[in-house]
Formats: C-alpha cells, sequence, structure tokens
C-alpha cells in the first residue's frame, strides 16, 4: 500500500524526459565531484605528516 | 596481526578513542542502513547520520595536534628527552593518519550507501541514480590501499633509521618520502580517473534511463545535488591550506652541514671545509659558551678537558682528533679570540674548525618562517710558542703546520677569518699561532 508521500509523487505531474536527465546528471555529477574532493583532502591530509618530516628535516 | 594493530594504536594519542570513534560512526551509519530498509528515517535522524561522520576527522585532527605538538616539544627538549619525544611525535602522526583516513572513508562509503537507501523510500525513481551516483565512492579505494601502503612503508623506513649514522638519517629519510609521495600520488590519480569512469558510467544509465521523473522528485535531486556539492566546497576549503603547504617544494638538504647555531653572527664567508662534529665554542664579543652553555674561559678549558678524557674512555685505542668546532663574532676583537683560543689549546684541542654560519629562512604556507644553518668551516692547527721550542726539541718536521698565522697581528676576527680562508684555499694546511 502507498505511503501519502508516494501517492503524492504518483499524482504529482512528471517533468519533461531531458529536465529528469538533467537533474540526474547533476545529481551524478556531485556525487562525482564531492568524491574528488574527498580524495584530495585525504591525500593532501596524508601529505601533511610528509611536510612535517621534511620541515623537521629542513 | 591483532598485537601489531594495538601496538599501532598506542603510538596515536587518544588512540582508543578514535578507534572507538570509528567503530560508533560505522556502526551508526549501518544501523542508518538496515533501519532504513525498513521504514522511512525522519529528516532529524539522517542530519545526525550525516554530522556523525565529522566525529573522525574532530578526534584525528585532536590527535594530530597533539603528536605535532610532542613533535615539536622534542625538537626543543633536552637531546636525551627529546629524541624520545621526537620519535613518539612522528610515530603518532604516522599511524594515525592511515587509521583516520581509513575510518573516514568506510564510514563516507556507508553513509552514501544510507543516503542511497534514504533517498529511494523517498522517491522511487531516486534509488538508481543515488545508487549509481554513490558508486562512484568506490573510486577512492585506490588513495585508501595508497594510504596504507606507503604508511606502513613510512613506518619500515622511519625504523630502519634508526641504525644509521646521524649524517645520513636526513638524505635517506627525504629519498623516503619522495618514495611515498611519488606512490601516493599515483594512487590518488588511480582514484581521480576511477572516480571519473564511475561517473561517466553512471552518466550512461542516467541518459539511457527512458523513464522521466516527477517534478517533486526532481526538486529533491536537485537538493540533494546541492548537499553533495555544498559538501564538496567545504572539504576543498579545508584543503586548500593542506595544499599550498604540500605542494611547495622543499630545498634540498644541507649535507654534512651539522651547525645549530646562528649565533653569534659570524664573518661572511664560505669555507672549505665541512663542519664536524665536534663541541662547539662559541665566542660572543661579552661572553664565551660552550654547546650552547655560558662559561668563563676557566669553565670552558676544564669542560673540554672533561669531553677529551671521556672521548679517550668512550673510544680507546683511537687517536683524540683535538676538533672544536669555533663559532665567533666577527667583532671578537683578538684578546677575546687569544683568551678563548688559549682555553681550547690548553685543554688540547689543537684542530680547531673556524665556521662560518649563514641562516637561510623560509616562509611556508602553513608552518610559517622556518630557518636553517648554512655551515662551513676552515680547518686550521692550534700552537703558541711553547709547543714550537717543544717541537724543535723533539726534532719534530714543523713544514705540516701549512701556512703560519699569527694571532697577534690582526685587529678582529674578521681580518684572520678572511685570512685563513684564503690560505686554506690555496689548498695548503694553515695553523693560527697564538701570541704570549
Amino acid at each position: 500500500m502507498a505511503g501519502p508521500d508516494e501517492a503524492e509523487t504518483e499524482r504529482a505531474p512528471p517533468a519533461s524526459w531531458e529536465a529528469s536527465v538533467v537533474l540526474r546528471a547533476l545529481l551524478v555529477g556531485a556525487f562525482v565531484v564531492a568524491a574528488l574532493a574527498a580524495n584530495d583532502f585525504i591525500v593532501h591530509s596524508v601529505l601533511l605528516i610528509d611536510a612535517v618530516l621534511r620541515r623537521v628535516f629542513f | 596481526m591483532w598485537e601489531t594493530f594495538e601496538a599501532a594504536v598506542g603510538f596515536i594519542p587518544h588512540g582508543r578513542l578514535l578507534v572507538a570513534a570509528v567503530l560508533v560512526v560505522c556502526g551508526a551509519q549501518l544501523c542508518a542502513i538496515v533501519l532504513g530498509l525498513r521504514r522511512r528515517l525522519s529528516p532529524g535522524t539522517q542530519a545526525i547520520q550525516g554530522t556523525s561522520l565529522l566525529l573522525i576527522p574532530i578526534l584525528a585532527a585532536v590527535s594530530f595536534r597533539a603528536s605535532w605538538i610532542t613533535t615539536l616539544g622534542g625538537l626543543a627538549g633536552a637531546p636525551a628527552s627529546g629524541v624520545q619525544a621526537f620519535t613518539d611525535g612522528l610515530n603518532g602522526l604516522v599511524n594515525a593518519s592511515p587509521m583516520a583516513a581509513v575510518g573516514t572513508l568506510i564510514a563516507l562509503e556507508l553513509w552514501a550507501i544510507g543516503l542511497a537507501v534514504a533517498l529511494g523510500q523517498r522517491e522511487p525513481e531516486m534509488p538508481a541514480t543515488a545508487a549509481r551516483g554513490a558508486l562512484v565512492f568506490a573510486g577512492l579505494s585506490a588513495t585508501l590501499v595508497g594510504v596504507v601502503l606507503c604508511g606502513s612503508y613510512a613506518i619500515h623506513e622511519l625504523a630502519s633509521l634508526a641504525d644509521v649514522e646521524p649524517e645520513r638519517k636526513a638524505t635517506m629519510l627525504r629519498a623516503a618520502l619522495d618514495f611515498t609521495r611519488d606512490h601516493l600520488m599515483r594512487f590518488a590519480l588511480i582514484s581521480r580517473w576511477t572516480i571519473l569512469g564511475l561517473g561517466a558510467l553512471a552518466m550512461v544509465f542516467v541518459v539511457r534511463d527512458p523513464k522521466a521523473s516527477s517534478r517533486r522528485a526532481l526538486a529533491r535531486q536537485a537538493m540533494c545535488a546541492a548537499v553533495l556539492l555544498l559538501f564538496a566546497a567545504g572539504l576543498t576549503i579545508v584543503a586548500r591550506p593542506l595544499r599550498a603547504e604540500t605542494e611547495l617544494a622543499w630545498p634540498p638538504p644541507s649535507a654534512g652541514e651539522y651547525l645549530l647555531a646562528a649565533d653569534p653572527i659570524t664573518p661572511d664567508l664560505v669555507g672549505p671545509d665541512a663542519v664536524e662534529r665536534a663541541p662547539v665554542v662559541q665566542i660572543f664579543v661579552d661572553r664565551l659558551a660552550l654547546d650552547g652553555d655560558k662559561v668563563t674561559a676557566d669553565d670552558l678549558r676544564d669542560r673540554l678537558l672533561t669531553l677529551r678524557n671521556n672521548f679517550i674512555l668512550l673510544r680507546p685505542g683511537v687517536a683524540f682528533d683535538g676538533v672544536a668546532v669555533i663559532v665567533a663574532d666577527r667583532a671578537a676583537s683578538t684578546s677575546q679570540l687569544r683568551r678563548a683560543l688559549g682555553a681550547v689549546h690548553e685543554a688540547g684541542y689543537l684542530s680547531p674548525m673556524f665556521a662560518f654560519a649563514r641562516s637561510e629562512t623560509r616562509v611556508r604556507p602553513l608552518f610559517g618562517p622556518v630557518t636553517r644553518v648554512h655551515a662551513t668551516a676552515v680547518r686550521a692547527g692550534l700552537f703558541d710558542r711553547i709547543d714550537d721550542d717543544v717541537d724543535r726539541g723533539l726534532g719534530k718536521d714543523l713544514s705540516d703546520r701549512g701556512v703560519i698565522v699569527p694571532l697577534e697581528r690582526f685587529t678582529s676576527y674578521e681580518s684572520l677569518a678572511r685570512r685563513l680562508v684564503e690560505a686554506r684555499r690555496t689548498g695548503s694546511a694553515v695553523s693560527v699561532r697564538l701570541g704570549d
């Protein structure tokens, strides 16, 4: 049995296919950007230890 | 394996708390996934689930800070306790890094899955898109592997430095750091391309999906994308100072220069010889110091004698080389030099190295100004009239003294030092003769 939100969703008018694709692509793109930012953050956090050691032996 | 893990945790300040935080946060993400599959979670619960992710980097930052302070304290402390504190600090940094990275990454992956599940509860067409999108976080796996491998390698290399001569440590460490940095960057590059590849794959599925979404679903997708972009912007802002620091190259290490003292200001000269490890006698215009401790001329002689006796006791069979490093103020007068060098001579240090220090300061984006001392020297002999008489009486060849530089002919250390450098640069030996 559908809940109130799902029923509301079903009743809501569908958007165009083009708009749907653009918004879904935006979501996927946002995931990609977030993953790239996380990758960058992790790498530079770890490289900070490298910098600390180089600072000590400067 | 468990013992190794326990030892690693033991090195990390607040290590047990960090492990507990990783377990609690990942457990909370798992619970959210399970609950999300059974019923729709309230926005408040989802907010707590997302915010809890911050617990790991916050605790990691606290731990890093504690290790960093310990490391700096080790550098500033007494040699015996300082080395231990320095090693403890580095161990904390090196062990906390992979643990924090692994914990954050696993929690992020679980959070992404939970987000996809939660979105699926809200909109029937959301799970596929969100799940495909969340899949790109799997691309971080290569970086994760790189962090663990490079961390292990760095720990191994640091441990192996214990038996290495001090003068080789900096070069070896730098080589190890270059190696780990290059490999970590390669793993990061693999991750970057994997993320882009998985993103492109998800895009293909999105474009080939023939269904149109409802306007309400689109609004939620847009909101979700906005949250993700804000998350990315936050990480980028936090990483900016780290990136500025880690991407700015360090100048090459100064090989064979051990002089840490930049005081007093020596003549602006470059000597032809490398400074060796030996007691450092500092001659200021108003005082004397030995290895940084203020001394009188008599104290200087007595302490040098003690050091000489210790050398002979600790190295039986090894000839005492009589080397002392002289760091003298360029404005020091001949009489001040005479007094200090007289004490050095009386203690039996007959091969002084007159050192010339130049300090170099670099401003780093995160560390601020950092300074090191470049030092060169002139190796010389030291004798007085009595040595002359004794050596002549013994029939010794005095020509090996090379160019003789009488101290009394110079009015300041600046002019004496220039003469010593000139004479030594011709390739011959040089000796300072102390006047009466």
